[in-house]
This record gives structure tokens, sequence and C-alpha cells, in this order.
């Protein structure tokens, strides 16, 4: 069937489940939560509280990206946008070196600094401000991709330029709504690149208290209780704590990633009764999928290990298992 | 008395055309299709239709009420593999040449939907499904193969079953029921990166539906994030707004196809148009596009978490109330909720 007078090259579900390809996060668990990996299409956000691990998470992608594509990565380079954070370039040698060794037995060229210069192959570019930064990933960016194997972009993160833009210059309302034409520009953009030059895009986002501003009843009488549209996913409503950058940006998203570490003070004087030395001990880290068009909702406990982030065990967030698994916020 | 073409307001281009290849009449117009017309004369199929308009007298044919009524309950809904769903939509599923609009938080099951319906339109016609094919217009990238693979490898279980419960009654043999691989190819993906490329592919789906009538699908995911991201000034997208509302509409009803539009949820901020709201500051959440669009669309539907549970709800439809109904997503497709 020839399929004709479309502005668009069409293509088929089939022809798209031929073509898919994911990057592995080097860690089984974690690739099975995933499905896989990160998808080379769309934008992966990963948000998550200060030390839960979001830096790490995109270090080991910086480094699987450059695996060959039959160790599930995508023999490419990476960008590595920061903004309000300088680049902790120590922690990325540390974890080459856990590469290296981790990567020599299935390829030996991965063990030697000269065949293989992983640092050389993680690009660095810092954002300032808000300014430099639409212009570096609307402008820029293409050019580099369309130049360079380029197979990951990072940005670290997409919410603080934001966030510290003065507010008093104009209404609220107004801001916002500036806000979020800017964003979904920019994720627009994004989104456009990543179907072109089959990149991974993983945006990281800073997290905020969950107001409970929507689950006040409304003026507006409403003919069933309140709440009754909640912005929010029941997993996140658990949390306390939202990805920030509000709704619009929610839309932006592919995939939903949250990262939860328990209160590291909190949980070492529970747990601490028993002999393990505080040396050894790491508060808990919970890996949540709160949406993503091919995945369940599934959290899975890990560890931070020298390659990264290590899955631990899996937990399917069913109808049942919720109120287990989460912890119960404290009001 | 044959017409000559050059009394045709046709712009000058298009009838010397004509001229040019040997039609001097309307009546040499007369036993030829759309197709064949543009073919012949090699112009486009747009402009051959331009040309089939003038020539036609105006079709339009006065039907009683209950006619339409008896037409309407032949068509073959799509179900959406929830009964309690199916009756949010109408009774049986969605109904050809109906446009819907779906709405809801992220993350909460509109591409869900839309991928299930790609899947459950293709039901073999002998087991009383529509057996069309579907058309998934993608504007954020949702479209994730892997997962309308899962949907129709439970869905052709759901199929084997059906098919095995008829046998023993009809005794003939089972006709074959479509593979994966088969229902993979049945759904036509069109990745559309800016507005710009959705305006002009909406204006040229109904010619295209015309030329391959196995469509019985489109889903349109989503309209809100192209136009939202524009920078369309508010006239202009009003206008967007209306032409797509418009060739949308058009597009279910000509063609007897279920159109499927999904829309983002936005955060409302008090208005001096609800003083109320302004004074206790409380934000809400309501569809994105604004109330222009909210005019457009007959059917709309929402979304919604109460708890850990996803519920459907009526908003805007011509013969149902305001009803709710829970249903569930698994990783078998969207299913009945068990609470």
């Amino acid at each position: 069937m020839s399929i004709q007078g479309l502005c668009i090259a069409p293509t088929t579900a089939k022809a798209l489940l031929d073509n898919s390809s994911r990057l592995t996060t080097g860690d089984p668990t974690l690739d099975k939560v995933l499905c896989g990996g990160i998808p080379t299409r769309g934008i992966t956000e990963l948000s998550g509280g200060s030390a839960s691990g979001k830096t790490q998470l995109c270090l080991q992608l910086c480094l699987t990206v450059q695996l060959p594509r039959s160790l599930g990565g995508l023999a490419g380079s990476a960008i590595y946008f920061s903004t309000e954070n300088a680049f902790p370039s120590r922690r990325l040698f540390d974890m080459i070196d856990a590469f290296r060794m981790r990567y020599a037995p299935y390829r030996s060229t991965l063990w030697d600094p000269a065949t293989h210069p992983w640092g050389e192959k993680v690009l660095l570019s810092h954002l300032p401000d808000l300014e430099t930064q639409e212009h570096l990933l609307l402008f820029q960016l293409p050019v580099l991709l369309a130049k360079q194997e380029v197979k990951l972009v990072v940005i670290d993160s997409i919410t603080a330029n934001y966030r510290s833009e003065n507010l008093d210059a104009q209404p609220q309302a107004y801001y916002y709504a500036d806000r979020l034409q800017g964003l979904f520009r920019l994720a627009q953009r994004l989104k456009s690149l990543s179907e072109i030059y089959g990149v991974a895009i993983v945006c990281i986002n800073q997290v905020s208290d969950l107001m409970l501003d929507f689950d006040h009843p409304t003026t507006i009488p409403r003919p069933i209780p309140t709440p009754w549209i909640h912005p929010h996913h029941p997993v996140i409503q658990r949390l306390g704590k939202q990805p920030a950058l509000g709704l619009g940006w929610s839309h932006c998203v592919n995939i939903r990633i949250m990262l939860w570490r328990g209160d590291p003070l909190l949980s070492t004087a529970s747990t601490h009764a028993s002999s393990d030395p505080p040396a050894a001990f790491q508060s808990p880290r919970i890996l949540y999928i709160i949406f993503a068009p091919h995945l369940p909702s599934q959290a899975v406990e890990y560890i931070i290990a020298p390659t990264g982030l290590c899955g631990q065990s899996l937990q399917t967030l069913d109808r049942a298992s919720p109120t287990m698994m989460l912890p119960i916020v404290s009001q | 008395m044959s017409r000559p073409i050059a009394s045709l307001n046709l712009s000058p281009r298009l009838s010397d055309r004509l001229l040019h290849m040997g039609y001097r009449c309307v009546e040499d117009l007369k036993d030829i299709s759309t197709l064949e017309l543009a073919q012949d004369v090699g112009i486009s199929l747009a402009d051959a239709q331009l040309i089939m308009q003038h020539i036609q007298p105006a079709d339009h044919p006065i039907v009683s009420a209950s006619q339409l009524f008896q037409k309407e309950q032949q068509r073959i809904a799509i179900p959406t593999g929830s009964k309690a769903l199916d009756q949010i939509f109408g009774s049986m599923g969605l109904e050809p040449g109906r446009l819907y609009e779906l709405l809801g938080v992220p993350g909460v099951g509109k591409t869900q939907l839309g991928m299930q319906l790609c899947v459950n339109v293709q039901t073999p016609q002998h087991l009383g499904g529509a057996g069309g094919q579907a058309i998934f217009i993608d504007t954020e990238g949702t479209f994730v193969a892997e997962r309308a693979q899962q949907m129709a490898q439970s869905a052709i279980q759901r199929w084997e079953q059906t098919a095995l419960a008829q046998l023993p009654h009809s005794g003939i043999t089972p006709t074959p029921l479509p593979t994966v691989e088969d229902i993979l190819e049945g759904i036509l993906y069109l990745r559309v990166l800016d507005v710009a490329e959705l305006d002009t592919l909406v204006k040229q789906l109904r010619t295209f539906c015309e030329v391959h009538p196995g469509y019985k699908l489109v889903v349109l995911d989503s309209i809100a994030f192209p136009i939202r991201a524009s920078f369309l000034d508010k006239t202009q997208r009003i206008r967007l707004l209306h032409t797509l509302g418009y060739e949308l509409h058009a597009l279910a009803r000509e063609h007897e196809l279920v159109v499927v539009i999904t829309n983002q949820m936005t955060t409302r901020f008090p208005t001096l148009s609800s003083p109320a709201a302004q004074t206790s500051g409380t934000k809400s959440v309501s569809p994105a596009l604004g109330d222009t669009w909210s005019d457009i669309c007959q059917y709309r539907v929402v979304f919604y978490w109460d708890g850990d549970t996803r519920y459907a709800r009526v908003l805007k439809s011509p013969f149902l109330q305001e009803l709710s109904a829970p249903f569930s997503i698994e990783v078998t497709g969207i299913e009945d909720s068990n609470v």
C-alpha cells in the first residue's frame, strides 16, 4: 500500500518496534525496571531531593552511553549541562575506574585509557542563567548534535535557572504563563532533537514540598467531593514531594522517575541500634517510576555503588502494596 | 445539452490542464473517480477533488431523525477494554462518526487508551469488531511500540477465546486471526514535531482517509502540546483551534471513523472574573486550550485519580449524564477496575 498525500513521512508501529533502542543504566535490576534502559526518544525526567542520587545516575549514563551497542550502550558521547552545581569531575573519574574494571572482560579496548578515553567523551557546558540556558539548548545544541556523535544530553538541572529568576518583576500569573511557554518551547525542541538524532534526553528536576493548596475545596462548589482532579499521581501524593515546575512541565516529560532517600538522621537513629558500623550504613533509597507510557508504576530499592546506582529489590506498586511500600508522609 | 469545462469556476491552470488532456465538457467527467482523474490529468488529489466538487450537484440529502438513529445503531463501536469505561463513551465504546476529547493530568492513562483503541479497532469483523486500521498522530513522542505490542498480544488471546466460544455453534472453519505483527503494521504512526506540521497534516487527513478507507480510527495525542509550545498569539490560536476542530469533525463524520483527541490539564489561577477565588487565592486544575476549545468538542471525558484508582468522568456529552466510572490499566491493557 503506498502512503501518499501526507506532509509527514508515515511509519508503522511495527517499524517503530524494530528500530527502538535503549540506553542501558549498566545495572541489570534498574534496566529491568526501565524495560531495557532510558529510551532514545523523548524526555526522561529524573527528580528527587538533594543527595538522592540524581547526579550519580546521570554520570553513570554518561559512561554507559559510550559502551558499544552490543553491551547496551549507544557508542556515542555525552553532553552534560550543569547549572547550580559545579560538575563533579572527581566522582566521574572514580566511576570511570570502576567502569574500566567492570567492562574490561567484555571488551579489552574499554580498559586502556589510550584506546578508550572515557573522560574525553563527556562534554561539559555550564548554564549560568536562564538566557544562556535557552540560547544554548535551543540554538547551539542542535548544531552540536548535527556535528558530533553525541547520544546523551543531560541537563542538571532544568529547574535551577527558572527558580532563581526574579519573581517580583511582574504579577505571578503572567510570570508563570511566560515561564510555561518557555518550558514548552524548550521541551518541543529537545523532543524534536531526540527524534531526529536518536539521542536520549535526561532532565534533572528538583522537588518541592507538596502544598495542600489543591486539597482544599475550591470556592466553586463541586458535585463530588474534593479533591476531584488532583494534579498529582497517588505516589507523589504519598511521598509529599512533587517535582518542581508545575503541571505544565509535567505534561512535557515522557517518563517521570523519582528518587527518594530516607532521612539519614532519622534512619540512623532507628536502625543503627544494631551493630552496623556507621561507616557502612546507607540511608534507604528508592527509585519510583511515576509514569511512563510503557512501564507500570514500580519501585526499586537501590544503593550507590562505585559504578553508580545499583538496584536491590523490585516491587510492583499495585493497588495493595503502595501503602506498605511507600513511606507515609508525616504532616 | 453539454456544459463546457470553461464555464466552471476553476482556476485557469486547472481548466487549461483539463482541456489539454481532452476533457471538453462536464459530461466527460461523469464516470470517473477523483483518483482516476488526478492520475489521468496529472494533478494533485486535492485539485481533482476541487474539480469534482464543481461538477457535482450539491449532495445534501434530507433524512429523518429515525433514519439517522437507525444508521447510528448499526455502527460498530470500538470497545475500550473496560465495560464501565465503555459506558462513559456511549454504550459499547467509542462510536464512529464522533470526535472525542480525552482530558487528564500526566500519567493518568490518556495515551494508554489511545494505544489500546489502536489495537481494539482491529478486532476482526467475524468476532464483531470493526476490523479497521488506526492512525496515531503523536505530537509528544509518547507512543511506545513495545507497549502496543504488549496490548496486541493480550488482545489476540482475548480474540482466541471469543473465537473458541463461537466455534461449536457455527461449525465453520475458524478464520485466521491477525498476528501481533499484523496489528502493529495496522497502526500508522505519524510523528508531528510542531504546530505547522500539525496544521498541514490535519488538513490532509480527509483526502488521505478517502483514498485509504481501511482506517477506522484517528488518535491525536495531544492537541495541546504543539499549540502550547507555539508562538501563536491569541487570535491565531483561536483560529487554528477552530480550523482543527472543523477538519477533525468533518473527518469523523464523512468517513464514519472515530477521532480521539487528547488534551492536557492546566493550573487555573484566580482571575478577575472569579473574585471569590481571587480572595481565597486557590488554584484549580482545568482543561488546557481555554474556553474556545471547550465549545468545539461535543464529547469530553476527563480521567482522574481518586486515591489509587483511575476514574473517567463525562464532562460534556449530548446524551450522557455526568457519570463517573473506575477503570484500571494492567500489563494486558485497559480493563475493568475491581474496586
